[in-house]
């Protein structure tokens, strides 16, 4: 174990970074730096991920062909690292990391010809229906319906806590086409035009004062039957799949250590700063070394796609409960001024309201993408 | 850039890991508990496993190894309770005289160390230290008969029955170390058993003589050069003796898991009642991130020995906090039998009592770090992709 860096690791390092100085605008730092939700804004994220498609570097993961880079792990986690610890924006992942793989792995020649094009191009903004109103942590319950009718399926239900659907012109969703055998055997994949006639997107209102969430329902919306992915009543595996990629996909370490940036900012002056918040910031930051080793110990000796196992959920507890250590931070930082809040989404330029939504909003991290009791009873399987 | 252990790492640990397993169980170790020095036998064990030698030079027939493989061979002693003066003798002394004694001090001193003829102690803390890297009170001054040391020192592992002690003291020029020969009669020695099983002394020097540590003059390492080894010293003890107690707390994560599969109640194993599970899976991430930040600072230690001072810091509140946490639920999950001498976790509970303070606490080391990083800006660069140049420039800043 060591981490000399040889010379193509420091030559490609420097290869990222010359081209952050070359394509990261000052609006595009400034816009992720007000992104108090998840992901940045589409009119910060598009422009962003354009630049990177221009220079082959939006879809590290995919094969070579489809415009993949082929680097290793390590190649990745520099990649990533520069690009967060410099304030690039997010890449929004929906169609990147999510709906590209899925089609990429069980998609028709036609359905990859269509849609991976227009994910590299930006050119579709994709969402992820999946949660239900009664199917959260337990997905496998999702009960919307997709009825057959001729070519088409006919969609009535309700999709809840969808994220960007507001701006999405694209959904991949999971519906259900049969309710015999096993809850998971009736399910199929399904991609689905936003702006079909009876889908309605109802904004929901959240505790940081950020509008991501949706509700979607659909009424009887006809979506045809060869935009199903995979064979009729086999979606689990394509949402098995989509899930486990997303496991090996997700470096979190440099977004967490540029959070803990943002509160810094915030801290008093050492001088004037109490132990109390100075033995925080302690903590929290070898708490953030720590996670990054580990996070690059394991996604380090892994191929594109591959699933680092049971040790995801340790990492995914790790970055939620992280991200909420440190907004918690932030917010004591600022102490009295965490009283202020945003007249709107848009006034990001204010740090004290800034990180109070932020603060806010990480509550979020240990319940969606499988709750932390979900992630602790995971963990215990892997002991008992 | 290697994110595996490579195969000299492997070996050490899987024959340490072998011998204490054959040679060390609970039971065995009972010879050396609260015995100075340790079991005798145990100790000429360790020796011919080569395990005296590790991290000396290989010119006085040591290993030369690094700070991962130290730790590694720790975390297997941390496993097993080991109450026998490794860390005192060859990580903490050993390595003093290896880095800072004169060719004839190494000679005099680290070949029996190697060969388990002796066992050696550092006394470094005192009163009042919430962190070891201030300037000492322990005044060290020249007479016409030599250097003479005063002052009170605490907390020596092992004092009692070493040959030689190690002795950190300020002189008009800065810090300096000692050699004091525990058999004098000018110290006044209060030994005891210690929470860990093994066995320390407080000290109190009374123009006691004493032998510089180098050369008489300041060329060798000069004054700068004492503190800073020291410090290095001091940081691979601290990181040592995170990766002991992070093999303490691996070894009760599996004893607990086992403990709760058997133990009946309400008429099914512990082990399925959820809120057992969710305990034991939060020991469990807790000794992951444990041995990774053993893992980081040591790989960090080993680029830039002059950035120790963060290393410790980094590692011992990080460790420290996971090890409270552990050593509680332990004791909690096993019920009465937690808080009984017949298995070992109330002693592993102990180990890791002794290791939250020495050396400084965890909440100490983090407000040295938090403090420290807010004013370098150093928390915000990547710990992992630094490599060598940036971790050097940094740190003499």
């Amino acid at each position: 174990m060591n981490l000399e860096i040889d010379y193509a690791e420091a030559a490609f390092r420097d290869e990222v970074r010359e081209f952050l100085a070359e394509h990261l605008t000052d609006e595009l730092r400034e816009g992720q730096a007000s992104t108090t939700g998840m992901y940045p804004p589409p009119e910060v994220s598009t422009p962003w991920q354009r630049a990177l498609q221009a220079k082959g570097w939006l879809v590290p993961l995919w094969p070579k062909e489809w415009g993949g880079t082929g680097w290793s792990a390590l190649q990745r986690f520099i990649f990533e690292t520069e690009c967060a610890l410099a304030g690039a924006p997010l890449v929004h992942p929906m169609g990147v990391r999510l709906v590209g793989p899925v089609i990429l792995r069980f998609g028709t020649q036609e359905q990859k010809l269509r849609y991976l094009p227009r994910v590299l191009s930006s050119e579709d903004y994709w969402c992820q229906g999946f949660s239900e109103p009664n199917a959260g942590s337990d997905l496998a319950s999702l009960s919307l319906r997709a009825r057959a009718d001729g070519s088409d399926y006919v969609l009535d239900g309700t999709k809840i806590w969808t994220s960007y659907a507001h701006h999405a012109n694209m959904m991949f969703a999971l519906v259900r086409t049969s309710t015999e055998g096993k809850k998971q055997q009736g399910i199929s994949f399904l991609l689905v035009d936003m702006t079909l006639p009876g889908i309605t997107v109802r904004p929901i209102a959240t505790i940081g004062g950020d509008h991501e969430v949706n509700e979607v329902h659909f009424e009887g919306v006809r979506v045809p039957q060869s935009e199903r992915v995979g064979e009729e009543n086999e979606g689990w595996e394509c949402a098995k799949y989509l899930l486990e990629f997303e496991r090996g996909a997700g470096i979190f370490s440099p977004r967490l250590r540029s959070q803990l940036k943002r509160v810094a900012k915030a801290m008093p002056a050492p001088s004037a700063a109490s132990e109390d918040l100075l033995r925080r910031f302690g903590e929290v930051t070898s708490d953030v070394d720590t996670f990054e080793w580990l996070e690059l110990r394991t996604m380090g000796g892994l191929a594109p796609g591959a699933n680092p196992g049971p040790v995801s959920s340790i990492l995914k507890l790790r970055a939620s409960r992280l991200k909420q250590a440190i907004g918690e931070l932030g917010v004591d930082a600022i102490g009295g001024d965490s009283l202020r809040w945003r007249r709107d989404p848009d006034d990001g330029r204010n740090t004290a309201a800034t990180l109070v939504s932020e603060y806010c909003n990480s509550r979020a991290y240990t319940i969606f993408g499988g709750a932390a009791e979900v992630q602790l009873g995971l963990i215990a399987r892997t002991l008992l | 850039m290697n994110l595996t252990l490579t195969e000299e790492q492997a070996l050490i640990q899987a024959s340490a890991l072998d011998w204490l397993s054959s040679n060390y169980d609970f039971r065995q170790r009972e010879a050396g508990v609260h015995c100075d020095g340790g079991s005798r036998s145990a100790w000429q064990g360790f020796a011919d496993m080569g395990w005296l030698g590790l991290p000396l030079p290989e010119d006085v027939a040591g290993l030369a190894m690094g700070p991962s493989e130290v730790g590694l061979l720790m975390q297997a002693f941390g496993r097993h309770l080991v109450v026998e003066p490794w860390w005192a003798s060859v990580a903490q002394a050993g390595r003093l005289i290896a880095l800072a004694g004169t060719a004839d001090q190494q000679a005099e001193w680290l070949p029996p160390l190697i060969a388990g003829e002796l066992h050696l102690a550092l006394a470094h803390t005192e009163p009042g230290d919430r962190l070891p890297w201030a300037m000492r009170r322990t005044r060290a001054r020249q007479t016409e008969s030599g250097w003479r040391i005063s002052g009170e020192k605490r907390q020596v592992i092992a004092a009692v029955g070493a040959s030689c002690w190690i002795v950190s003291a300020a002189t008009e020029n800065g810090t300096q170390m000692f050699l004091v020969d525990p058999n004098r009669t000018e110290h006044r020695v209060d030994a005891y058993d210690t929470s860990a099983g093994g066995r320390a002394a407080d000290i109190i020097f009374e123009s006691t003589p004493a032998t510089l540590l180098g050369a008489d003059t300041a060329t060798q390492v000069g004054v700068d050069g004492a503190q800073t080894l020291l410090d290095q010293v001091l940081a691979e003890g601290l990181i040592a003796r995170a990766w002991e107690a992070t093999g303490a707390m691996q070894a009760a994560l599996e004893q607990t898991t086992k403990y709760t599969q058997q133990r009946r109640q309400f008429g099914q194993s512990l082990s399925q009642f959820q809120v057992v599970q969710h305990r034991l899976a939060e020991m469990a991430v807790h000794c992951v991130e444990a041995q990774a930040a053993c893992e980081l600072a040591s790989m960090r230690l080993a680029l830039a020995p002059c950035d120790g001072v963060d290393q410790a810091a980094y590692v011992k509140n990080k460790v420290a906090r996971a090890a409270r946490f552990v050593a509680q639920e332990a004791v909690q999950l096993h019920g009465a039998m937690g808080v009984c001498e017949e298995l070992p976790i109330a002693a592993t509970f102990r180990l890791l009592l002794a290791f939250s303070h020495e050396g400084g606490d965890a909440a100490s080391h983090a407000f040295h770090r938090g403090k420290t990083l807010t004013g370098t800006g150093d928390f915000a660069l990547s710990q992992t992709l630094r490599g060598r140049t940036a971790i050097m420039q940094s740190s003499t800043r």
